[in-house]
């Protein structure tokens, strides 16, 4: 009889215990404990890699026999897992920004991104030359782009280069996601001293909310800052002249209709965290283009 | 417009010209604004809106008051947005 011999190799236990030191690395910096126990600080810099694609709410789930509940590498506890090295102080994240292009340089192959907060960021340009140029030859019309790649931040969480650009987007004037991030940049008092800040929270709940449940091919709306903390969306079309207000806090919304020169107007409270109202909402919007029958 | 009791704050045309509201709202009050738009007493009486003079502030400051009309507010709101659309910014600032 020929048998096969099932050996362990001598690094097996070695294996065995570097992956229970990476999990309780991962459950040390989720329960706030001190993380150099458990790595040297020389391996820290790996989770700079590792995880980088994590978005906000979203987890990798380690079983630990420790104990019921797995540890969870999040974007957080990846920025934990990185800074622990005291030597740290940058680390890189998946970025999208938006701004415009006021320089170009293609003897070095770079460009700026100008943000809504006027900082200039260096950037390579890469495989998006036309994207760039495009953009750049626009800039005096205020045109934007989207830029998605991989920045280094440091400890304070601000933007320091841009290492990598994935993709670059030319945006039309009304780009809602563009926008919303433009109104980042409000602080308080900045209506007659009085306007509130919308939340950071708020303005990118409302882009994704926009980016999932609105038809952004079809008429786009004008966004405004309210003196409350909230947004206004108007749209003119066709002799109609419709707004919604935005609570970013309760994600509640006041739809208004009102045909130009009629008595007329439609008046409707919708949740906007209710996929049907965003339907309600886009039909409302096509029929007021024509493209329904009213 | 709860904020002003329903009453919309504008400068009187025949007091002060566009350019010199635009400057006194940007370098007396130092707010920040970018352009003027105009809607005339005839426009806002079209709406049923009446206008009067306001000197609690300034000389030239005048209200469009709404508060008859406190549950139509928006619709009065954007047919004056409408009148005043349709004539253009009667100053912009940057544009001679």
């Amino acid at each position: 009889m020929v048998g096969a011999n099932l050996l362990l190799s001598p690094s097996q236990p070695y294996l065995e215990e570097a992956r229970d030191a990476i999990i309780d690395a991962i459950d040390a910096a989720q329960s706030n404990k001190p993380i150099s126990q458990y790595l040297p600080e020389n391996i820290h810099w790996y989770f700079d890699k590792f995880g980088r694609s994590l978005r906000d709410g979203e987890a990798i789930e380690f079983a630990t026999s420790k104990q019921d509940s797995p540890a969870r590498l999040t974007k957080e506890t990846r920025r934990k897992l990185v800074l622990a090295a005291t030597s740290a102080t940058l680390f890189t994240e998946n970025v999208v920004l938006f701004g415009t292009v006021p320089e170009a340089d293609q003897d070095r192959g770079t460009f700026q991104i100008q943000l809504a907060d006027s900082r200039k960021i260096i950037a390579p340009i890469g495989e998006h030359r036309e994207e760039i140029v495009k953009a750049f030859n626009e800039y005096p019309h205020g045109t934007r782009v989207r830029v998605q790649g991989i920045a280094k931040v440091d400890r304070a969480e601000r933007l320091h280069s841009i290492d990598s650009v994935e993709n670059v987007t030319v945006l039309e004037e009304l780009d809602t996601a563009a926008r919303l991030d433009e109104l980042k940049v409000l602080k308080n008092g900045w209506f007659e001293g009085t306007g509130k800040a919308p939340p950071t929270t708020g303005l990118d709940w409302l882009a994704a909310a926009f980016e999932s449940y609105f038809d952004l091919d079809q008429h786009l709306p004008y966004i405004f800052p309210t003196i409350d903390g909230g947004v206004r969306a108007e749209w003119s079309i066709s002799g109609h002249e419709i707004s919604l207000d935005i609570n970013l806090s309760d994600h509640s919304a006041i739809w208004h209709s009102w045909a130009v020169g009629s008595d007329t107007e439609d008046v409707r409270k919708l949740s906007l965290d209710d996929a049907n109202e965003w339907a309600w909402l886009g039909k409302q919007i096509r029929t007021a283009a024509g493209a329904l029958a009213i | 417009m709860p904020k002003d009791n329903f009453l919309l704050s504008v400068y009187d045309g025949d007091l002060i010209s566009a350019r010199d509201s635009w400057t006194h709202y940007t370098t007396r009050l130092e707010y920040l604004s970018v352009g003027v738009m105009a809607v005339t007493v005839g426009e806002c009486l079209n709406e049923s809106l009446p206008t009067r003079s306001d000197l609690t502030d300034f000389p030239e400051h005048a209200v469009v008051d709404f508060s008859a009309f406190q549950d139509k507010v928006e619709k009065k709101s954007k047919a004056l947005r409408v009148v005043a659309e349709k004539r253009g910014s009667v100053f912009r600032d940057g544009v001679a």
